[in-house]
C-alpha cells in the first residue's frame, strides 16, 4: 500500500523546455551559428546545463562557441523563462486527486527558489508549501545520484517500499532506482513520445505513461 | 539616473578569491583528488559552488566526495580567512564615500555564513548589515543569471537602469549584463590582461583596474547622466 508521492518539477509538473530550447537558439543565431531543430535539441542538450551545452555544441562543432554566445544567452533567459514555462497538461488535476489520499512533496535538481517559480507557472505553488519542496542544493550529490530522494524520504517520514516517484527523464529515474524507490515514468512533455517510454523503462521506470490522467489511473490500481 | 551601486564580495571587496580557491584546492587533495593544480582550481573553479565542484569531480575523476569534502573547505576557509584575509585596497573608502550619494549592497554567489565572515573580518559587515547582504540562496539561479541583481534591486526599491554593478569575474559580468545594469569589470585582484579581456567580452560597460578608477569613473558618469 503506497503512501507517499515524491514528484520531479520541470518536465513533469511545469514545462520550461520551450524557454531553453528558444534561448539558446536565439543566442546562437546572433553570432550566425546555425540553431538544432526542437528533436535534434532535446535528443542532444535537453536536461543539461547551459555551459555544458555550450562546451558540446563547441565540440561537435570543431570549434569553441566565442563567450558572447553565453553572455547573450543569459541576457535572454529570464523573459522567455516567464513567456515560455507553463503547467504540464492534466498535471494540477492529478495533483489535486492524488493528494487526497497521499502525502506528497517534489524533489528536483533545481534550487528551491526555482522550483517555486516553476510551479508558480505551472499554478501549482498552492498545492506544495516550502517545507514539502527538496532540492539538491540541501544535498551532496544531484540526480542521477539517489541523494534529493533520500533526503525527500526522511523529511517525509516516510520508507522507499511505500513510496512513488514521478519522473520524466532517464538520469531522474536511474536516481529513484538508486534509492530504492519505484518509478514510473511521465513521457507526456517529450517530442518523441514512444522513444521516451522506451528510454524510461530502460532507465528502470516500472510503468511509463504520456499523460496524467493514465498515471493517476494505474496509481490508483496499485493500492 | 543612477541611484544604487551593487558590489560583487570575492574579489571585489574582499581578496577572498586566492584563500577560497586554496582552501579549495587543499581540501580536494585532503580527499585524494590530486589532478587539478592550485593554479587550475583558481582559472577553473572560481565562481562555482561545492556542490558543483564535486559533480564536476564526479564527472571528470569518478571520484564521489563525501561531505566532508565541503567541511573541510569552510573549516580550511575560515582558517585561511582568520590569518590572513584582507579588504580590496582602497574598497572601504570607496564604499564610504559612494554611500554618500548612492544606496549600496552587495550580492555574492557564495555561501552564505563564509560571506558574512569575509565582510566582517575586513570590517565592512557593518558598512551594509545583513539585510543589504544578498546571497545565492535568496534566489532562484546563481550568477551569471541576473536573479541575484534584480532581487537586490527590488529589495532596495530601485530598477535596473538605476543599477551600476561592480563585478570582477565574467560570470558576474554576464548576470550584471543580464540584468539589464550598467557593469564595472573590475581587474583590481590579481588579474592580468586576459581577464580584462574576458570581462569585456562578457559585456562589462567598462574596466577598472582600481578602486579610485571607479570612483572616477562613477562620478562622470553621474555628471554626464545628470546634464542629459
Amino acid at each position: 500500500m503506497y503512501q507517499t508521492i515524491i514528484f520531479d518539477c520541470d518536465g513533469t509538473l511545469s514545462r520550461s523546455d520551450a524557454a531553453y530550447f528558444h534561448t539558446f537558439c536565439d543566442a546562437l543565431t546572433k553570432y550566425g551559428f546555425t540553431a538544432p531543430s526542437p528533436e535534434e535539441y532535446q535528443e542532444k542538450y535537453s536536461g543539461k546545463v547551459i555551459r555544458d551545452i555550450i562546451n558540446l555544441y563547441g565540440a561537435e562543432a570543431g570549434a569553441p562557441l566565442p563567450p558572447e554566445v553565453e553572455a547573450y544567452y543569459w541576457t535572454l533567459e529570464t523573459p522567455y523563462l516567464d513567456q515560455h514555462t507553463s503547467p504540464v497538461e492534466g498535471a494540477r488535476e492529478a495533483v489535486e486527486r492524488l493528494q487526497a489520499n497521499f502525502a506528497t512533496c517534489v524533489a528536483s535538481n533545481a534550487s528551491v527558489k526555482l522550483v517555486q517559480y516553476l510551479l508558480n507557472a505551472a499554478k501549482l505553488d498552492d498545492k506544495f508549501p516550502l517545507d514539502r519542496i527538496f532540492s539538491s542544493e540541501q544535498v551532496k550529490l544531484p540526480k542521477p545520484a539517489p541523494d534529493v530522494f533520500l533526503h525527500a524520504l526522511e523529511q517525509m517520514k516516510a520508507s522507499a517500499q511505500k513510496t512513488l516517484i514521478i519522473e520524466d527523464s532517464a538520469s531522474g529515474v536511474r536516481a529513484g532506482v538508486a534509492a530504492g524507490i519505484q518509478v514510473i515514468g511521465f513521457a507526456g512533455t517529450s517530442h518523441d513520445v514512444s522513444s521516451k517510454i522506451i528510454a524510461l523503462k530502460k532507465a528502470g521506470a516500472t510503468a511509463s505513461f504520456a499523460t496524467w490522467p493514465e498515471i493517476v489511473t494505474y496509481i490508483e490500481s496499485l493500492n | 539616473m543612477f541611484d544604487t551601486i551593487i558590489f560583487d564580495c570575492d574579489g571585489t571587496l574582499v581578496d577572498s578569491e586566492k584563500l577560497n580557491n586554496k582552501a579549495c584546492a587543499d581540501s580536494l587533495v585532503k580527499h585524494g583528488v590530486t589532478a587539478y593544480s592550485y593554479e587550475y582550481v583558481l582559472n577553473n573553479f572560481g565562481g562555482m559552488t561545492m556542490n558543483d565542484i564535486r559533480g564536476l569531480v564526479l564527472k571528470e575523476q569518478g571520484v564521489e566526495l563525501p561531505d566532508a569534502f565541503i567541511t573541510d573547505f569552510v573549516v580550511l576557509a575560515h582558517a585561511y580567512k582568520k590569518t590572513g584575509l584582507d579588504a580590496i585596497d582602497g574598497a572601504v573608502a570607496a564604499i564610504n564615500e559612494l554611500q554618500k550619494n548612492f544606496k549600496t549592497c552587495v550580492a555574492s554567489n557564495g555561501e552564505r555564513s563564509l560571506v558574512f565572515e569575509s565582510l566582517r573580518v575586513t570590517d565592512m559587515f557593518e558598512l551594509f548589515g545583513e539585510d543589504r547582504i544578498f546571497t545565492r540562496i535568496q534566489v532562484p539561479r546563481g550568477k551569471p543569471a541576473p536573479d541575484l541583481f534584480l532581487y537586490s534591486a527590488k529589495n532596495l526599491g530601485t530598477t535596473p537602469d538605476k543599477c551600476i554593478v561592480i563585478e570582477d569575474s565574467p560570470s558576474g559580468v554576464m548576470a550584471g549584463v543580464a540584468a539589464k545594469m550598467h557593469v564595472i569589470g573590475f581587474t583590481g585582484a590579481h588579474h592580468d590582461d586576459l581577464g580584462a579581456t574576458k570581462l569585456t567580452v562578457a559585456g562589462a560597460n567598462v574596466i577598472c583596474r582600481t578602486w579610485p578608477e571607479i570612483l572616477h569613473y562613477i562620478s562622470g558618469l553621474t555628471l554626464t547622466k545628470a546634464a542629459m
